[in-house]
């Protein structure tokens, strides 16, 4: 029970500081926890995600309009809109956001358990054949490659992805396993850090505001549920995109929802909420991970032998399937959050404003840990595996300047053997 | 910057406090191997470090230079000359550890009443397996046209053959097990020489079995390590995980009678694939 009860807190804690500080992803979280994944259960590293997960995007949202910060990439789409809103206006959207994300969240999750408990467990397992596996694969390239604002690179960098992942595919031809076996100082911990965290890292300004801690007080308008429903079905929709969910989510929802700032920004908060949930339909259906964080999540569950979908609905935890106990924890971060992103306000602002200035020295220590953590259990060469670090940063550097997003070229690391493995069984097995 | 320095010090160092033994996993972490590096490291009282190698030849690099322990299953030996890398570590009695083999079930999903003699027979298998060259020399021998499809490793093998992929699927037991509990598949055959099941009795086959060898072995001179890596090769939660994964000819003493046996399953690998070579 006190197990419980701590991993509940710590998840709560890491959800709202991943919401608070500006540049730290979702799937950062994750990455810091793969050194104790030995140590926790299956539902502790659910949990865990969740809070993250769910935390990151009610608190994201806070300090974009607090303080302008924007703890989520998700907010930045409305922060100039800021700028224009008085500290009271902002206050009231605090409220009118955190209603907007916990409906959406709720509403979320609420369908994506009717979708997938509504299967029986032979439904569920045909789903996961090969010919199903890849003509999800095939659409989730066309819509990734669709979405991307710039589509040549995007293609580019994805297929460079594929074909640089690790193959654990021992059949393949023998010039693939030796080019594997070449390129085995490239880690996806690596690539990650190098093309985004670095790069995020040298990028980084300090962008404090001047709220007032003191005059927190506000008058309150009636909740926005115009704006709150059509932003949660927009992000519900958004989500099924691979890669930057919750992003797309609330651009999409920004862009579509007509009124005044205030509307767009209700239903921007709203659709990153949602996307976040329904994001995890194809990797808790089919386990096919579609946004980073769910491919750590992945990982974390295979290093305990532990693989999606089956996991989910096979593992019983006191009595209750891991299924329902993700369900209900959803919930209840559903409800935590909403209470917390309204609460303590003051609070929040003495603490970023402590952190003013030492958010590089957090970065710098985060990127040591994770560098030596990848060192350590992965087979590299020390000399081989830092010069490879050094070259990708500067290309993550470059592409930042070029306003080009390594993302595709991460999904294409990540899901690369997957990939791979699906396209040898449909043409092994259905050609 | 001195901040930095000073931060990124202090994680280094304490992060690469010396440990004394290196206990040495050749391929995934999510392999069996892995999972046995794991389970007896974990029984180790001297310090020890897990050092993922990303194949024999880097494993014995390490090991060249730091005293370690390091798990060798008899497959690993496949991948070595799929890379056309040398591997070979010194087998004798008092450098090796423990002994152990792993089987194989030959299963398909229960109600599937297909048969290795049907046409379009799928069998799966892990692609750490000789596939292509079991399958060549299986058709050959009883004139059937058995598809091997590669698998990540045994469970999704067992997926494979439960959403249809496969008709098949060569599965380890320990994994096959609990699914035949459930109803969930039929296994019918499988890989051991002595059992009545054994394929070889219903079918030719140019080995009789396909076993599955594990063998930790050390490098040490160092008295006081090696009594602490026996001390831990006989330690009973090591045992009963062995025993739970469906570990069989479990030896903690070694002779050369040991060494020749698992020197004949590297033996019946390479009849296979000389066989398939100068077909």
């Amino acid at each position: 029970m006190i197990e419980a009860f701590f991993t509940l807190t710590i998840s709560i804690f890491s959800g709202i500081l991943v919401g608070l500080l500006p540049g730290l992803p979702i799937w950062l979280g994750i990455f810091i926890v793969f050194p104790f994944v030995d140590s926790l259960s299956s539902l502790q590293i659910m949990t865990y995600w969740l809070g993250i997960a769910i935390g990151s995007q009610f608190f994201g949202s806070v300090s974009t309009l607090l303080l302008r910060i924007p703890g989520e990439n998700s907010s930045l789409i409305y922060l100039k809109d800021t700028f224009a809103l008085s500290l009271q206006e902002r206050l009231d959207l605090i409220r009118q956001t955190a209603w907007g994300s916990a409906f959406a969240t709720i509403f979320a999750v609420l369908i994506v358990s009717l979708l997938y408990f509504i299967g029986s467990d032979d439904s569920i397992i045909k789903w996961t054949n090969s010919s199903v596996k890849f003509s999800v694969y095939v659409l989730l390239i066309a819509i990734l490659i669709f979405s991307a604002d710039k589509k040549v690179w995007a293609i580019f960098l994805l297929a460079a992805g594929v074909l640089l992942a690790e193959k654990t595919n021992q059949a393949l031809p023998i010039w693939v396993l030796q080019i594997d076996y070449a390129i085995s100082h490239l880690t996806i911990f690596s690539a990650t850090l190098a093309l985004i965290l670095i790069p995020e890292m040298i990028h980084y300004k300090n962008s404090f505001s001047d709220s007032d801690s003191e005059n927190l007080r506000y008058s309150k308008e009636p909740i926005n549920w115009r704006k709150i429903v059509p932003g949660s079905i927009i992000g519900c929709f958004s989500g099924l995109i691979p890669g930057m969910t919750a992003t797309i989510g609330s651009i999409s929802a920004y862009k579509f929802t007509k009124g005044t700032i205030k509307d767009k920004i209700i239903s921007a908060e709203s659709a990153n909420n949602s996307a976040i949930i329904t994001a995890l339909l194809p990797f808790l259906i089919i386990g096919i991970p579609t946004t980073i964080d769910s491919i750590m999540v992945g990982s974390a569950l295979s290093l305990k032998l532990l693989e999606m979908p089956s996991v989910f609905r096979n593992e019983v935890l006191f009595g209750i399937s891991l299924g329902w106990m993700t369900i209900f924890i959803g919930l209840l971060f559903s409800l935590v959050f909403f209470y917390l992103s309204q609460r303590f306000l003051p609070l929040y602002i003495k603490f970023l404003n402590l952190m003013h200035g030492k958010l590089f020295l957090v970065y710098v220590a985060v990127t040591v840990f994770l560098i030596y953590f990848d060192i350590t259990t992965n087979a590299v060469n020390i000399s081989a595996y830092l010069i490879m670090m050094v070259s990708l940063s500067a290309i993550g550097i470059w592409l930042k300047k070029k306003d080009i997003n390594p993302l595709p070229f991460l999904l294409g690391l990540l899901l690369g053997d997957s990939i791979s493995w699906t396209t040898y069984h449909m043409i092994t097995i259905y050609l | 910057m001195n901040k930095i320095l000073m931060i990124s010090t202090m994680l280094f160092s304490s992060f690469a406090q010396a440990a004394d033994v290196k206990v040495i996993n050749i391929g995934a972490a999510t392999s069996p191997t892995a999972l046995f590096a794991n389970a007896y490291s974990k029984n180790l009282s001297i310090s020890n470090t897990f050092v993922p190698a990303k194949s024999c030849k880097d494993a014995m690099a390490i090991a060249e230079k730091e005293d370690s322990v390091m798990i060798v299953p008899n497959d690993i030996y496949l991948q070595s000359q799929r890379l056309g890398q040398e591997c070979s570590p010194k087998l004798e009695p008092n450098n090796i550890l423990l002994m152990s083999d792993a089987y194989f079930e030959i299963c398909r999903k229960s109600g599937n009443k297909t048969t290795f003699r049907d046409k379009d027979v799928t069998v799966g298998r892990a692609s750490v397996h000789p596939i292509k060259e079991w399958t060549a020399d299986f058709n050959k021998r009883n004139n059937t046209s058995v598809k091997g499809i590669a698998f990540s490793g045994s469970r999704n093998v067992l997926t494979g053959v439960l959403n249809g992929d496969v008709s098949w699927g060569v599965i380890a037991r320990e994994i096959a097990e609990p699914a035949v509990k459930e109803g969930k598949i039929e296994c019918p055959y499988n890989t051991e020489a002595a059992s009545s099941r054994s394929l070889h009795r219903f079918f030719g086959m140019i080995n009789e079995e396909y076993v599955l060898k594990y063998l930790l072995i050390t490098n040490t001179k160092n008295p006081a390590v090696l009594e602490d890596l026996r001390r831990a090769a006989k330690d009973t939660r090591f045992l009963e995980y062995l025993t739970e994964s469906k570990h069989s000819n479990i030896v903690t003493e070694v002779s050369k009678k040991h060494i020749d046996l698992y020197l004949k399953s590297l033996a019946d690998l390479n009849l296979l694939l000389d066989s398939f070579n100068n077909k």
